[in-house]
């Protein structure tokens, strides 16, 4: 391995001071390579105080890049972490806490991150300008070939297609008052409502509390304010009402208060404990909302300004003062505001070398300049870096003079192998923008800071530009009892706002790029994520793309996983120099969620596997299971689809043979069926009967009570919507059932024309469908059974239980509802049972039935039955069907109205060409009918071949009639009885030649029901 | 997530309703005097409004009630919230 | 014919996967969650018709001493405990395996109660202990804090996907979960899961 230069262990580790723990040494492993860093390090902290200076590759140029920041606005290193299925790509290294046995690997680099054959697009970086790949490559032929190859080169990390081992999980909670982010503002916002007993979620991202105190020497009261944060953490865990989540990012605010936080619970350890989540994502609904997430720093666009080296200020200050690391030996500061003269003075207290402290600003005085000057610094004023050297690393830099009108005095080289550079700070305005808030020009600080808010959001400190440790302080208190206030909670005195020892500081002059050398080789960047250049914003421009949005989508600026958190104003900012408007007319881009990348796991939460969506089983479920039924999802339902008998294996052969025995066996004997899924509604009110001829289209006034019939249901615009049977229990109480598919939907449209369309008819209806197991007992011995099975004084002769009659019974002691209604054309019974005695009912009906061979079937012999039979499900009544494609339009009553009547006379529904239902059968007699076939007159017609109909379902084998059948509909089929078309399935280039018959292939007569 | 006060829950999320559609809608009342352009006007037409919207969410997984709601297609704000036989004002 | 017997014993929808003892994570005061299934419950849906919840509310009380609740609440006089399902519309719930539909049905139905057993269409689930409550406020988004679900609130909503009813017993941490009867197997093991992390004693 070649890195810059040796690595002597943690030789940037200063030896004192930082929040981490020197007690708890801990190895990790980059790019293969063996490490130590120690408890409290991110990796991005532990590889600087291991000397390591390059992370990855950039995404378009790979030029070698370091650690930028130390927050969660990083654009440069980006690494894949752990392996397996719990491999992370584009991971950011400054916010993964360190722990032993970490593995991380650099991204974009290939072979490694020393040697990268694609650093060549660096020397041919003249020609990849913005649009370089759409303008030279697509709309050539081979643009596909092309585009994986580029996209291959690009290469944003891999990702695994292995399964994440790992749980994740929601959170649901409410609160009065949440606030996101636990910096010295967000602290005293808590503490405010808290202590009026409002309900508080504080969220904070990092490890701890204390914000940008944890990063800078501050006090409050005199003594160190990390002491302050202390204290107020103390005070808020003894709060019962108050809840602080640290590791946790308020990623999205969404409507009505509702804010998105993603909780990190185990992100910081090797794997999760068993049986606790990785990630919790949160979903937090708020009084108020109080944001509080400070501010992100911009880069300097200098030439060579994304040398691995160059670092934000504030972020060099992190490193000295949160993690004990100097991240360089020689310094150069450069900075058009006082954080210049701040972090200098900072470094050189820590040891390390301030070479050269540069003010871009005009010559002028200021408490901080006065330090730095006192302190012994070589401070230059209206001076910057202009270039900065060093391949895998800044090993020196030009620095000179601005004229103030884009030039340069003579340059000077200074040896260094850091250079901090600050650009002011921008708000994090991004949680305030995802609710709608406008965004405000602020010229003091020369960035964006929260305007008006829709939701009510309010911002504090850092977050609406206050910067100073005392406005974030009074401003958070304020807040926060405002806050608890309007939530309807008593504030007590308000407290002082405690004493900070700031520096007063002068203005920052922006300044949105250094001119640089015109050397073309010498880039500067403004988007280090995307690779886009100071050039690339002016060509982008030239090429007529001055809107904000246009300049984003062509160039990328901001469009990686950081979003351009340190890009976008600057970007904006010099589309807004060339175009020479001010930069609130150019404006910037809306903000969306989420704030930083969430996984998808966390967003699928425990709803993936078995719980991706909930699996509804039947009370005879257990008995299906134990009897060999192999079973099939229907909507939500786990149904039966065959039996396989004991010690057989599933196999396509035994399936089809087991499917046959079944349907044989209802046609010659007698077959039970588990039919529970069907739904059933219970009806009852004065005006019940009246409900029901209005929403069936058949009439149901003169049905008596116990009968049964069976009804259709359109839509209002004329199409059948639902189909079944609905009994008589008594004079004005009835029970509907439906098709397993419409269950819900049926009962929330009778609710709808209950409540909404007929408010005056007393009707109260309610689901019994998980009330009553239901069975279904047919073929021609069903009655023998049915008498055997039956408790004394439940009689089932012909006479006591007709067709369509309903009576109460008994069978096993248990109270059953028997119906003499039949699906597959035998003799029939539906026996309903309460759901808790659904297995001893049933395996009564198995012990009656033993001795005439009952069988029982699962779906696929069901539907075959009523294939034969031609009765229509939803294959049939795929919601584009009337009643007289289905042959049903004379059940319509023409004496009443009923739901979807008034559509029923449109021209389409009347056009005699409108496909009707037939029946299929090969004209060989043998070969299969695909299901979904379309019908045409001749398969050998050249496209476009005249579409006749298609085929809605399809049995391989009629065991009854001894070849396969099917039902479709076809262009004036009722006249086409008799003739041939053609079932063609292009996709698996099928044709079968079929004749059209009657649809009922069994007993036309019905004369089996009535037996 | 919007939440929707139901008049008998109270505010709930949107997750819990089912949208049920455009409450401007009303339909024929007598189908007897209604023409088949009365029933074409109330099957399928539908505008689709910038601002105030009013319509009907059922509340499948609570109460059951129809809910009828004045909502800001534009911000999701609900602005109003009733029973389906109410006159809704925003702010109400 | 069969003879006529009384009948068998109610088979509960979670006969076959319910495994008593501890599951998940068990620290050192053992498990925070406790799951009970309560079965054999008679539960009967009481609606009335239009304009005659004054005279069903007074029959109940007449017969229970039970006023029917509110939206959103539970009342409970001896072994009857009422809750409110929506409009009109109440859930009579009773662990004595009792004549309480007949009688539901003689008492109201005269002055426009409409009585439906639901006896078997659902599944009830007791969950209490330390964690009851974050287990649930992992999947419903209603505010299950004493502020907000007190004592005897009722709330019908979502819980893993599912319509299910949470009803607040006496005591800070005890909640029954109604569910669809179909669905047990689901929300049984979707609470399980959710319950890891705290360990969950079934009982």
């Amino acid at each position: 391995m070649i890195f810059g230069r040796v690595a002597i262990e943690q030789s940037h580790r200063l030896p004192t001071g930082g929040e981490i723990d020197r007690l708890a040494p801990l190895p990790f492993r980059f790019d293969g390579k063996a490490y130590r860093g120690y408890a409290g390090d991110t990796l991005a902290s532990a590889l600087l105080a291991n000397g390591v200076t390059v992370v990855g590759r950039s995404f378009k140029y790979h030029r070698p890049r370091g650690v930028l920041s130390a927050g969660p606005e990083e654009p440069n290193a980006l690494v894949e972490l752990r392996g397996g299925g719990r491999k992370e790509p584009n991971s950011r290294a400054t916010m993964i806490e360190l722990f032993a046995g970490l593995e991380a690997t650099s991204q974009h680099r290939w072979p490694s991150l020393a040697l990268d054959i694609m650093e060549l697009n660096d020397l041919a970086s003249r020609f990849l300008v913005a649009g370089f790949y759409y303008k030279t490559f697509m709309g050539f032929p081979g643009w596909r070939f092309y585009e994986k190859r580029i996209r291959a080169a690009a290469g944003m990390g891999s990702g695994t297609v292995e399964w994440d081992p790992d749980r994740y999980e929601h959170m649901n909670t409410h609160c009065d008052v949440l606030v996101a982010g636990g910096g010295p503002s967000g602290l005293a916002a808590a503490l405010m409502a808290g202590r009026a007993g409002a309900r508080v979620i504080l969220v904070e991202e990092t490890d701890g509390l204390g914000g940008r105190l944890r990063s800078e020497r501050e006090t409050i009261d005199d003594k160190p304010a990390m002491g302050w944060v202390a204290k107020t953490r103390a005070e808020l865990a003894d709060m019962d009402e108050v809840r602080v989540l640290t590791r946790t990012t308020a990623f999205g605010c969404y409507d009505d208060n509702m804010v998105g936080a993603l909780e990190r619970v185990a992100d910081h350890l090797a794997a999760p404990p068993e049986h606790m989540a990785r990630q919790r994502l949160w979903h937090i609904r708020a009084g108020r909302v109080i944001l509080a997430t400070g501010a992100i720093e911009r880069p300097l666009v200098f030439g060579g300004n994304d040398r691995p080296g160059v670092m934000l200020a504030g972020a060099v200050r992190s490193y000295l003062h949160r993690f004990a690391v100097t991240p360089g030996k020689r310094a150069v500061v450069v900075a058009n505001n006082d954080d210049g003269y701040r972090t200098a003075l900072d470094l050189a207290r820590a040891g390390v070398e301030v070479m050269q402290v540069l003010d871009t600003r005009p010559a002028g005085a200021g408490a901080w300049r006065e330090r730095a000057v006192a302190a012994g610094l070589d401070v230059m004023q209206r001076a910057a870096v202009v270039n900065a050297y060093g391949r895998m690393g800044v090993v020196g830099c030009d620095v000179a003079t601005l004229d103030g009108h884009g030039g340069v005095g003579d340059t000077r080289y200074v040896p260094c192998d850091l250079i901090a550079a600050s650009g002011g700070w921008s708000p994090s305005v991004h949680l305030h923008s995802h609710g709608d808030g406008k965004a405000d020009w602020d010229d003091g600080i020369a960035a964006f800071v929260p305007g008006a808010n829709r939701l009510g959001h309010v911002s504090v400190g850092a977050a609406r530009g206050r910067f100073g440790l005392a406005e974030a302080l009074s401003d958070g208190l304020k807040a926060g009892a405002e806050a608890a206030k309007a939530c309807g909670f008593a504030i007590g005195a308000h407290p002082d706002t405690p004493i900070t020892d700031e520096i007063a500081t002068a203005p920052l002059k922006a300044i949105w790029s250094i001119p640089g050398p015109t050397d073309r080789t010498v880039k500067r960047f403004v988007d280090l994520q995307d690779d886009v250049t100071i050039d690339d914003i002016a060509l982008a421009h030239r090429e007529g793309f001055v809107s904000v949005e246009h300049l984003k989508r062509y160039t990328t600026l901001g469009m990686g996983t950081d979003q351009g958190k340190t890009s976008n104003i600057t970007g904006h900012a010099l589309l807004a120099e060339a175009r020479g408007q001010p930069i609130p007319t150019v404006g910037t881009t809306r903000f969306r969620p989420p704030y930083t990348p969430v996984a998808m796991a966390a967003f699928a939460g425990a709803e993936r596997g078995l719980h991706f969506s909930p699996v509804r089983r039947s009370a005879m479920h257990d008995w299906h299971a134990e009897h060999g039924a192999v079973f099939v999802e229907a909507g939500a339902w786990l149904r039966p689809q065959y039996y396989l008998r004991p010690g057989v294996t599933k196999a396509k052969a035994v399936m089809d043979r087991a499917i046959e025995t079944e349907v044989r066996a209802v046609r010659s004997k007698v077959g039970l069926v588990d039919v529970s899924t069907l739904g059933k509604i219970d009806i009852q009110g004065p005006d019940a009967a009246e409900f029901l001829n209005r929403v069936y289209a058949n009439g149901f006034k003169a049905l008596p009570v116990g009968k049964a019939r069976y009804g259709l249901m359109l839509r209002e615009d004329g199409i059948v919507d639902d189909d079944g049977t609905t009994s008589r229990l008594g004079d004005t109480h009835y029970l509907m059932t439906t098709t397993t598919a419409h269950a819900a939907k049926v009962l929330a449209d009778l609710e709808w024309y209950l409540q909404v369309v007929w408010p005056d008819l007393d009707v109260r209806v309610t689901s019994v469908t998980e009330q009553w197991a239901a069975m279904a007992l047919a073929g021609p011995k069903a009655r023998e059974v049915l008498a055997a099975a039956a408790d004394h004084g439940t009689a089932v002769s012909n006479d006591a239980l007709p067709y369509l009659g309903v009576i109460n019974g008994s069978i096993a002691g248990v109270p059953v509802r028997l119906f003499r209604i039949s699906f597959s054309g035998e003799l029939g019974y539906e026996v309903n049972v309460p759901a808790d005695w659904g297995t001893s009912v049933w395996e009564a009906l198995i012990a009656a039935g033993e001795p005439h061979g009952i069988t029982p079937y699962g779906m696929e012999a069901m539907g075959i039955l009523r294939i034969e039979k031609g009765h229509v499900t939803h294959a049939e009544l795929d919601g584009r069907i009337t009643l007289d494609d289905v042959g049903m339009g004379r059940m319509a009553s023409s004496k009443k109205w009923f739901v979807g009547r008034g559509m029923l006379d449109k021209p389409a529904f009347i056009d005699p060409e409108r496909p009707k239902l037939v029946g299929l059968v090969p004209v060989d007699g043998k070969t299969r009918i695909p299901a979904g076939a379309i019908l045409v007159a001749d398969p050998a017609t050249p496209p476009p071949v005249p579409k006749l109909g298609h085929v809605a379902s399809s049995a391989y084998l009629s065991p009854t009639v001894g070849h396969p059948i099917a039902l479709g509909f076809l262009a004036r089929g009722r006249d086409r009885l008799g003739e041939t078309v053609w079932a063609v399935f292009p996709l698996r280039n099928l044709s079968v030649q079929v004749k059209v018959v009657e649809p009922c292939f069994v007993d036309p007569e019905g004369s089996r029901l009535h037996v | 997530m919007i939440r929707i006060p139901c008049p008998h829950c109270g505010p709930r999320d949107h997750a819990e309703f089912s949208y049920a559609g455009d409450a401007t809608k009303i339909r024929p009342a007598d189908p007897d005097a209604a023409t088949a352009a009365d029933w074409h006007d109330y099957v399928y037409f539908r505008d689709n409004p910038r601002g105030p919207h009013m319509e009907y969410w059922h509340h499948t997984q609570g109460c059951r009630a129809y809910v009828k709601v004045l909502r800001d297609t534009s911000t999701h704000e609900v602005l109003a919230a009733g029973m389906p036989g109410d006159t809704l004002e925003a702010g109400r | 014919m069969s003879e006529s017997t009384t009948p068998p014993p109610r088979r509960s929808a979670l006969a076959n996967v319910w495994h008593p003892g501890d599951h998940g994570r068990i620290g050192f005061t053992g498990p925070q969650v406790t799951l009970r299934e309560r079965r054999d419950i008679t539960a009967i849906q009481l609606d009335a018709q239009r304009g005659t919840t004054d005279g069903v509310g007074k029959a109940v009380a007449a017969a229970f001493g039970l006023g029917l609740p509110g939206p959103g609440r539970a009342t409970t006089t001896g072994d009857v405990r009422a809750l409110w399902l929506g409009p009109d519309r109440w859930l009579l719930q009773t662990a004595t395996p009792a004549d309480l539909e007949p009688r539901l049905r003689s008492l109201t139905e005269g002055v426009g109660g409409v009585v439906v057993d639901q006896s078997h269409g659902r599944t009830i689930l007791r969950i209490e202990g330390a964690k009851a409550r974050d287990t649930l406020a992992k999947s419903t988004g209603i505010d299950l804090h004493p502020r907000a679900f007190a004592e005897n609130a009722v709330a019908q909503t979502s819980l893993f996907q599912l319509a299910v009813t949470i009803d607040r017993r006496r005591g800070t941490s005890i909640f029954d979960v109604h569910a669809m009867r179909g669905f047990a197997v689901h929300l049984y093991e979707a609470l399980l899961d959710a319950g890891g992390e705290y360990g969950v004693r079934l009982v």
